[in-house]
């Protein structure tokens, strides 16, 4: 029989809901024992273990966002370890075995670190002027793909009249990006769409 | 009616989501295979929307990063903000029963809620020997503010680098009925201004921006005092949900 992990579930609930403090509440609650348990079973020290789980955290939230975490078939710290150990693996390049719950947890989740989200020029550049691109884009862009929210809740949200007047002004802020990127690379190289 | 380019860039867009299927993905793949510029197009869409969500996802890892830094136990200064924000809030529940009774417009809220924020940059004495700056803060106590504006600005023109005395000029300009000039004194406190101002200076701006019937910047200055999770943020938000 299934085991219920309800407060677990409300975590990522809220964390879908788009409240950051579970987030950090997620972190804050295992980070000492991830921690711990890493240095204990690899060959890695406290910065790095930190690191990895901040990784792990980052890529839970990444999963729950995009909806690929809907129901819990394991405790939130068996989720979020499996993912550290695989960042650990790739990472940090230790020899990592994973056992048969974290091959399933680490297939159908993403679970890579967080290096490896972007890693062309072009993306890295994107991210750069993402510090200059100034409001609304920037709250727009963020509730959006960040926060998973519809163009409905996003109107709502920023006192928009409806999600058409929302959408418009996303397509707007993705079309001056575009062209902050166009300028910083010399040539014209891309198809101006 | 769609433009060519706006069906271009929706077709784009929803096939770097994932949205496409069947007849229309195959067609589409088929379309990039022939025009190179097709296919440009979208892997350009694809890094834009992946250097979107590398940025945000580095920002969620600074925050974590951040939780993790011990915050600085509260000095006096901070006591002393707490009690200001209790004396601002005095006015407050006021304002906040008489607009959502629909009897005040925003500028006759912001002058409800309005209290001059407490002295605690320089304590007055009120003895013979108090110093220049003592003398203006006694005028603004007293809420002289015309010539509390005109002994801070001295003290300002002789050490402009000094953000209290440009909070409390603010307040000043605010309680004579100066919102405007209030504003900019606001804006630089909160651009150059210690943390320990910030919340603080949002809260005036708000308020000024309100006394100017500037509805919208206001909202954007009191989810600035939310965002700060300190005292001000209860009735930050009563305001923002009244005006709405």
């Amino acid at each position: 029989m299934q085991q219920v992990y309800t407060e677990d579930q409300q975590l990522i609930e809220q964390i879908r809901k788009g409240n950051e403090k579970s987030v950090v509440q997620v972190y804050q609650s295992f980070k000492g024992g991830f921690i711990h348990w890493a240095q204990l079973n690899y060959n890695i020290d406290e910065p790095s273990a930190t690191d990895a789980f901040q990784d792990a955290v980052v890529c839970l939230y990444n999963n729950i966002i995009k909806g690929r975490l809907e129901n819990l078939t394991s405790s939130l710290k068996t989720y979020l370890y499996a993912i550290g150990k695989n960042i650990i693996r790739k990472k940090l390049h230790q020899p990592v075995m994973l056992d048969k719950d974290d091959l399933w947890i680490v297939e159908h989740l993403k679970a890579e670190p967080i290096d490896s989200f972007a890693a062309n020029e072009r993306q890295q550049l994107v991210a750069r002027l993402m510090e200059t691109i100034g409001e609304p884009c920037k709250s727009i862009l963020r509730l959006f793909y960040f926060k998973g929210f519809t163009m409905e809740a996003i109107a709502k949200e920023m006192d928009y009249k409806n999600e058409n007047v929302a959408k418009t002004q996303k397509l707007r802020c993705i079309t001056s990006l575009k062209k902050m990127v166009r300028d910083k690379f010399s040539g014209g190289d891309f198809y101006d769409d | 009616m769609k433009t060519q380019g706006e069906t271009k860039r929706n077709q784009i867009d929803r096939y770097v989501n994932n949205e496409m299927q069947g007849e229309e993905l195959a067609q589409f793949e088929q379309r990039m295979r022939e025009h190179v510029e097709l296919a440009e197009s979208v892997h350009f869409h694809r890094d834009v929307l992946q250097g979107i969500e590398y940025y945000f996802i580095k920002e969620l890892k600074k925050d974590l990063i951040q939780s993790d830094i011990p915050k600085p136990k509260r000095n006096l200064k901070t006591y002393l903000a707490i009690a200001a924000s209790v004396v601002v809030l005095a006015g407050a529940g006021l304002g906040y029963y008489f607009l959502k009774q629909g009897e005040m417009n925003p500028s006759g809220l912001a002058a409800t809620y309005f209290e001059p924020y407490p002295n605690i940059i320089a304590p007055v004495s009120r003895s013979a020997a108090a110093s220049s700056t003592e003398e203006a803060m006694q005028l603004y106590e007293t809420e002289q503010y015309a010539a509390a504006i005109t002994q801070l600005n001295s003290l300002i023109n002789q050490n402009p680098d000094h953000i209290g005395l440009v909070f409390y000029r603010g307040v000043s300009y605010l309680g004579s009925h100066q919102p405007e000039k209030a504003m900019a004194d606001f804006e630089n406190v909160i651009e150059k201004g210690e943390p320990s101002l910030r919340e603080p200076a949002y809260w005036y701006l708000g308020l000024s921006q309100l006394a100017t019937g500037q509805k919208v910047q206001a909202k954007a200055s009191f989810l600035r005092v939310n965002e700060a999770e300190g005292v001000l943020a209860g009735q930050s938000q009563q305001i923002l949900k009244a005006i709405q």
